[in-house]
């Protein structure tokens, strides 16, 4: 078989696999799914779980080059601090909500809901900051084989 | 079929790495192949992860609530749980 048409079957087998896998990443219904604040922040926190696993596999995986082990694990362990700090928000937010249903007192309800509103803008952005690099993890675990 | 896909990636990887079967210039697709297998492998577990949290967040949806306590403190058992075997698994890389 010459050199030319090995590297076309070659080219094809790789082609058909990148594209198994990238469908499979593409993923991410859950939060495609969630409605509300509170569920879009759990369902990144699933997610980054998700992405964790997967490079974890990877990353163990001794017939992967070194580079790209080490490329996949140092993304999922960079983000893991801003995760924490997404659960952390999402737990406040959900508190202060519970607080506002329980209050019965008109002031009481007043200071609670502007509390909430706080929680609610740092919570979104803070969802809006963690999405892309979520995103990003995936595009690392993604390009692992390009 | 992933999985079977998986492991012709593993077969073609050994083959490639061989130069008396593809020849020498294919001896470079060696490493690639082993990548590919290895994301080939991942898909069942993580579409069974997938499918685990879409019904998790569904059942949020239809029920109207936010995600309890129990069902945060789980997500964060499993991330503290994969963070400190990716912290080990780094420093064996960087060794």
């Amino acid at each position: 078989m010459e050199w030319k048409e090995r590297k076309t079957y070659f080219t094809l087998a790789l082609a058909f696999v990148a594209l198994a896998c990238v469908s499979v990443f593409m993923g991410c219904a859950a939060q495609r799914k969630a409605e509300t604040l509170e569920q879009r922040a759990g369902a990144l926190l699933g997610d980054f779980n998700i992405f964790q696993s997967a490079a974890l596999h990877v990353g163990s995986d001794a017939s992967v080059p070194e580079d790209v082990r080490r490329k996949v694990v140092s993304a999922a362990v960079a983000l893991k601090p801003a995760v924490d700090q997404l659960d952390e928000l999402l737990r406040s937010y959900i508190a202060i909500k519970a607080e506002l249903d329980a209050a019965t007192d008109t002031e009481t309800k007043t200071r609670t809901q502007a509390r909430l509103e706080v929680a609610a803008a740092n919570l979104a952005a803070w969802i809006t900051d963690i999405t892309p690099k979520i995103r990003a993890l995936r595009t690392t675990l993604e390009g692992a084989f390009r | 079929m992933i999985d079977t896909i998986a492991m012709i990636l593993r077969a073609l990887g050994v083959a490639a790495s061989m130069p008396e079967v593809f020849g020498s210039k294919a001896e470079k697709l060696a490493p690639i192949l082993a990548t590919l297998a290895s994301l080939a492998e991942l898909p069942g577990e993580t579409k069974r992860e997938q499918d685990a949290l879409l019904a998790l967040v569904n059942s949020w949806v239809s029920e109207k609530r936010a995600p309890s306590t129990e069902e945060l403190d789980n997500f964060k058992a499993v991330r503290e749980s994969n963070h400190a075997r990716l912290l080990e698994l780094q420093s064996q890389l960087n060794r």
